[in-house]
């Protein structure tokens, strides 16, 4: 074979990123390919490939602490010997798949009747993944965290600074937890989507009024952030003025998802406010947030001083009707 | 070129390139213009154009000349380049010659920095690949396997989730 530098083959497997089955038969071709598939292969296999294998070969990466999560729940974890690549460092994509692969995992291979802690096994699985992924992805783009994972695997969050978009789902933090992860969010600088949100509302993520502050803060500076959802996060009237503080400097934001907080008149009339300063925002929503009549005044007063603003939503869930207001908040 | 509605003004302005074996080729200034790398060797008389040979120079100008009038790709758009798999047929009747020349084709554009063709070369040899296994990818390519079996063994393992999919 007449050589190919190696900006050609990486362009060549490149067009095979999602082809899974013929990357696999190019890697083995020989250790040259295998060096440039590699970093290609383990992009974002968790964005594509939900296969209880792919957990087999990610839980391979566990360092001791890591590996220190499962003892307690005598999880066997795959005898092999060192994995021949850091395979994670390249992992840019972690979410979707990783959690129906643990559960597959835990399922096909090891677990195969209910017990009575099925549950806090998966929780140790997902941890001690967690927490060897912010530990080894350098390249870390996108992630998803969903289900109760524990405090201590996030620790080393705040040095993920590749982040460009997290979403955040059904956790148990506590308040330290809450405080740690709202401060570690607040010092990325290339994310430009947050999401927390329990859209069961189950009330579980709950970042509060003091996380909203935390968020808040941040939000006053920042740049990159466009898109930002709080739902179901007991955020109150409190937390709704640091927000609000934030939007009236905020000039990147384009779309904020408020809903199912005890946002209130007060709240709404805080959050007009900042609409008549704010240029940025095209989309704003408050369904179900205790907001009313004279609230839903203010707000809609603000919606037509605003020219940026596209959608403003309040009908739902809110003591408001569209008589009270008698014209559409959409352009 | 037969395309009666080519509006450049310098349409009918030839410049002329040499191989690294001193063919010379009279282009369309256009071609040129499209492609700024190809612009420095402008004036064959001195210049040429090291590593590119004459029997490949020809193939890239062939290529370069029917896609005159393609629409120009942002250069920074890498995702709108990628989804686009399908090759035309044109294109594929063109690059249906012997493997040594597809590869060489590569180079060039590679070299000459004629992107689209870079990308169409790439996408024909990745298309070669695909529902092959490991040892016909070898012989087709003609690749030696330099993995210990032992090696081997443990690759296949910790990446065979990629298998199935």
């Amino acid at each position: 074979m007449l050589a190919l530098p190696n900006e050609c083959l990486i362009e060549i497997f490149n067009n095979l990123r999602t082809n899974y089955k013929c990357l696999f038969s190019c890697l083995l071709v020989n250790r040259h390919w295998c060096r440039i598939i590699i970093p290609i292969l383990w992009r974002e296999p968790l964005n594509h490939v939900n296969n209880r294998k792919l957990i087999s070969s990610c839980l391979l990466s566990l360092n001791a602490e890591e590996q220190a999560l499962l003892i307690p729940f005598k999880i066997i974890l795959p005898n092999n010997s060192n994995p021949l690549f850091e395979y994670t460092s390249y992992t840019e994509f972690v979410g979707r798949f990783l959690y129906n692969g643990i559960t597959s995992w835990l399922n096909e291979g090891y677990y195969k009747t209910k017990i009575h802690d099925y549950d806090e096994r998966v929780s140790a699985v997902r941890s001690s993944l967690i927490a060897m992924f912010l530990r080894t992805s350098k390249l870390l783009k996108y992630l998803k965290l969903r289900g109760t994972i524990y405090y201590s695997a996030i620790k080393n969050l705040r040095e993920c600074n590749t982040i460009i978009s997290l979403k955040i789902c059904f956790n148990h933090f506590n308040s330290e937890g809450i405080k740690a992860l709202t401060e570690a969010i607040s010092k990325f600088t290339y994310l430009t989507s947050l999401e927390i949100y329990d859209r069961l509302g189950l009330g579980i993520n709950n970042i509060g009024t003091e996380g909203a502050k935390t968020l808040a803060n941040a939000l006053y500076k920042n740049t990159t952030l466009t898109s930002l959802c709080l739902s179901d996060n007991s955020i109150d009237a409190e937390g709704v003025k640091a927000l609000a503080e934030a939007l009236s400097r905020n000039t990147t934001l384009t779309s904020l998802f408020l809903d199912s907080n005890n946002i209130g008149d007060e709240g709404g009339k805080l959050l007009a406010k900042a609409l008549h300063v704010n240029t940025a925002l095209n989309c704003l929503v408050l369904h179900d947030a205790n907001i009313g009549i004279e609230g839903g005044k203010k707000l809609a007063e603000a919606f037509h001083k605003n020219n940026t603003l596209d959608s403003l939503h309040i009908f739902i869930g809110n003591n408001i009707s569209y008589e009270d207001i008698g014209h559409p908040l959409h352009r | 070129m037969d395309n009666g509605t080519s509006n450049s003004a310098s349409e009918n302005e030839t410049i002329t390139l040499k191989s690294c074996d001193g063919i010379e080729f009279h282009i369309d200034a256009r071609i040129a213009n499209r492609y700024t790398l190809l612009n420095n060797w402008n004036g064959g008389e001195s210049a040429c154009i090291p590593n590119v040979n004459g029997k490949v120079l020809e193939k890239v100008l062939e290529w370069c000349e029917h896609h005159i009038n393609d629409p120009q790709l942002n250069c920074g758009d890498d995702d709108s380049r990628r989804r686009n798999t399908i090759i035309e047929e044109w294109d594929e009747n063109f690059l249906s010659c012997d493997q040594d020349m597809l590869f060489e084709i590569i180079l060039a554009a590679n070299y000459l920095e004629i992107k689209p063709l870079l990308d169409l070369g790439c996408k024909t040899v990745a298309n070669m690949m695909k529902s092959k296994s490991p040892e016909e990818i070898r012989s087709a390519f003609n690749i030696d396997n330099d993995y210990t079996p032992e090696e081997e063994e443990q690759f296949r393992k910790e990446n065979e989730w990629a298998e199935d999919y």
